[in-house]
């Protein structure tokens, strides 16, 4: 089943505040390049034309959406391969290639990768991230698995125990059906899943579908909107900071209040509007007195790096016990950056909140208080390149396990990209600066 | 059969990154083929000579090559092999560099990579440019035909030594190689796998390589080698370096890459070594060709892949 397309009237606004699309990645700026006709990336030569042919072509939506299948895509390739082992991953993505004319040229090849498989290097890095992201979430669900846990119904909120997890967009991530489906599931009380409106429809449509999928979530209970899960439709984009000619009233959204904000506005504002939206949205779901793991994964880089402080900030002024995972591309400032930045601005994606020269830096994102405020800055950070993890936290029998799936060409371009991404992790409270890698 | 007159029209129709029909192709492999029969496993080059590493299909990129190193005859060219896979002109840039060969046998050198392979081909993109280029996997066959009559190795003027890959602790010695049965498919192990797969590294000795294939081989093994063969350099490629060639072990062994901005994704430069006459060492650096509506087609398989 496919995402159901926009409406075409709000096709023809094209407006600022429009879903972004998919999974865990996205963000407003992804869809601003487009609006904004090139102001933030140009488009660059005969190349940037081609890009507008296939615009008139293609819905912009459709072309972002269509970007935005990576991280699933690249998961269920991964899984399919045999690199990861996750039931789940099928029953939440289904791949969107058929809907598209020129996959299907590709497609009707036949032999060799086939249509829905990655390459091997994609195969490795979605391994790595996902093994390395799973060892700090299961670091602190280890230290609170059992916290205020009774022997009846374990996953009663009402106890007062356990853990909340909030995974930003999370797209058509599985993380809570694995973590579910574990012959002694964790003791969450709360697991929020945050993305656009139209990519949580279309998840809440497959999770209600699917009576696999149902069970876990039916572990606190039988609505979708369970005790223990939620799944909330959210934009977190504050209103735009510099457009020319915004359409903010056909939002959906409940995301985006008040009209348009002036650029020297923009910094101070946002903060207070993403802090509005989550404390009107999101906290009502939660406990603050409750240990709580934030998740984003490659959502922050297609933000203003305001926006992303103010995110951070909040969870870190909120939950005085908190851990931050933060997952994405770093250290852009070389030949391979500026590729990459040019790669996805032809694709219409601009990554202004990637702004961290090395994983340290990541890492002290969630230290720095003059982005973050005095009550939103945590107290430890770390952070480790997926070559990193690959070197140093990934078991010898799991690499040579991998090492045989498929056969891998080329060990230096794998390092070059691995040493590009990173998991970057803040921590705050007591007994919690030891979560890490 | 082929006339000069009919591989020079299709040597024009390629360069301008146009396909030839499979008749044709079937045409070329058989001359091909009959070419490098004769060649040794190790091929002698007379020196000047112009060493290149990985092209990748970089189509492209091999013409900025050809624009800043000269045009084959003009210039005498080495190909250390990985001439497919990766980039999305693998059978334009093979069969150019084949015609070429046809064309030219003394004035060009065609040595196997690690990706002239049947194997190797089917899960880096060219068994899939054929299939979409041709409709079927029939140029995949006689391009892979061909593949087994590569050289694996060159020396020019007996001094500098020319693999893909690098050593093998079976093959002390030239004489070694030459003893091998090369007319098969690139075998998961053995000397004939090691040169093609193996790399230089700061051990050693030898050391497992992370690639599952080929080894890795220190300086000790390099100083060994080019003492018992009087040889004064290895030339290989194989392995990305940002800088588009890398020196390594006083100068007794270098990498040359020359797919500049590897699979559109890496930013590196890449580079050709020109040996003159006297086997003086110029390395000639280059980027990749200005990003057009062409250098990247509409169809674009396994673009721009990232972990977003």
């Amino acid at each position: 089943m496919l995402p159901p397309r926009q409406p075409s009237s709000s096709a023809g606004a094209l407006s600022f505040n429009q879903p972004g699309p998919s999974n865990a990645r996205r963000g407003p700026d992804a869809f601003t390049t487009v609006s904004r006709g090139g102001s933030a990336i140009p488009a660059r030569n005969g190349f940037g034309q081609q890009q507008q042919e296939q615009q008139q072509m293609v819905h912009p939506d459709d072309a972002i959406r269509q970007t935005d299948d990576d991280a699933a895509s690249s998961r269920l390739s991964a899984v399919n391969a045999g690199y990861l082992n996750d039931p789940f991953v099928s029953l939440l993505y289904k791949s969107s290639t058929l809907s598209h004319p020129q996959a299907h040229s590709l497609a009707a090849g036949g032999g060799g990768l086939g249509s829905g498989r990655k390459p091997p290097l994609i195969n490795v890095g979605t391994h790595h991230r996902t093994v390395g992201i799973d060892i700090v979430v299961d670091k602190f669900l280890k230290r609170y698995a059992s916290f205020g846990r009774n022997d009846g119904d374990s996953h009663d909120a009402s106890d007062g125990g356990g853990c909340q997890i909030v995974s930003l967009g999370a797209g058509s991530d599985t993380r809570f059906w694995r973590l579910m489906s574990r012959p002694q599931p964790p003791n969450i009380m709360k697991y929020v899943e945050i993305d656009f409106p139209h990519l949580t429809s279309p998840k809440a449509q497959r999770i209600a579908r699917s009576k696999k999928l149902q069970t876990a979530v039916s572990q606190g209970g039988t609505r979708l909107d369970s005790a223990v899960y939620t799944l909330l439709p959210l934009d977190l984009r504050p209103t735009p900071t510099s457009s020319p000619s915004p359409s903010t009233s056909s939002n959906p959204s409940q995301a985006a209040p008040g009209g348009t904000k002036t650029d020297s506005a923009s910094s101070n504002s946002n903060k207070t509007s993403i802090h509005d939206i989550l404390n009107g949205t999101l906290l009502p779901l939660l406990k603050p007195n409750v240990p709580t793991l934030f998740l984003a994964e490659c959502l922050f880089p297609y933000m203003p790096p305001e926006d992303a402080s103010a995110i951070i900030g909040w969870f870190g002024s909120t939950f005085p016990s908190c851990v931050g995972v933060v997952y994405e591309m770093c250290g852009l400032d070389d030949g391979f950056g500026r590729v990459m930045r040019r790669n996805l601005a032809s694709r219409n994606l601009s990554i202004p909140g990637s702004i961290f020269p090395t994983p340290a830096s990541q890492g002290e994102r969630f230290l720095d208080a003059s982005a973050l405020g005095e009550e939103g800055v945590f107290t430890s950070c770390g952070a480790k390149t997926l070559w990193q993890v690959r070197e140093d936290v990934i078991d010898q029998t799991e690499l040579q396990r991998i090492s045989k799936l498929e056969i891998l060409d080329e060990i230096e371009e794998l390092k070059l990209v691995l040493e590009h991404y990173v998991i970057a992790w803040g921590t705050k409270g007591a007994n919690m600066d030891d979560i890490g890698l | 059969m082929s006339l000069s007159s009919d591989l020079d029209k299709q040597i024009a129709q390629l360069k301008r990154c146009e396909i030839i029909p499979e008749s044709a192709v079937k045409e070329l492999c058989l001359k091909a083929k009959e070419i490098l029969m004769e060649e040794g496993n190790v091929q002698y080059v007379d020196s000047p000579v112009t060493i290149c590493g990985d092209i990748h299909g970089q189509f492209f990129d091999l013409m900025e090559l050809f624009k800043i190193g000269g045009f084959c005859p003009e210039t005498n060219y080495i190909f250390m092999g990985d001439f497919v896979d990766r980039g999305f002109y693998s059978v334009e840039t093979f069969l150019l560099l084949l015609l070429y060969k046809v064309r030219y046998p003394d004035r060009i050198t065609l040595i196997r990579g690690n990706h002239e392979s049947r194997q190797i081909t089917q899960v880096y993109g060219f068994y899939d440019e054929c299939q979409r280029k041709y409709g079927s996997s029939n140029v995949w066959r006689y391009c892979c035909d061909v593949f087994d009559y590569l050289s694996l190795g060159c020396v020019v003027d007996g001094r500098v030594f020319c693999v893909h890959g690098g050593l093998s602790p079976q093959v002390g010695r030239l004489d070694g190689i030459r003893v091998i049965d090369r007319r098969q498919e690139v075998p998961h192990e053995g000397a004939m796998c090691d040169l093609l797969w193996s790399d230089p590294d700061d051990i050693q000795g030898w050391g497992m390589s992370p690639r599952g294939a080929g080894f890795l081989f220190g300086s000790d093994v390099v100083e060994q080698f080019n003492h018992n063969n009087d040889i004064e350099l290895i030339a290989r490629a194989h392995q990305l370096v940002m800088e588009g060639y890398k020196l390594m072990f006083d100068r007794k062994i270098v990498t040359v890459w020359s797919a500049p901005n590897y699979c559109y994704r890496c930013g590196n430069t890449a580079s050709v070594l020109e040996l003159d006459e006297n086997l003086r060492q110029e390395y000639k650096v280059f980027d990749a060709a200005p990003q057009d509506a062409r250098s990247i087609p509409q169809k674009r398989p396994m673009m721009h892949e990232y972990f977003l």
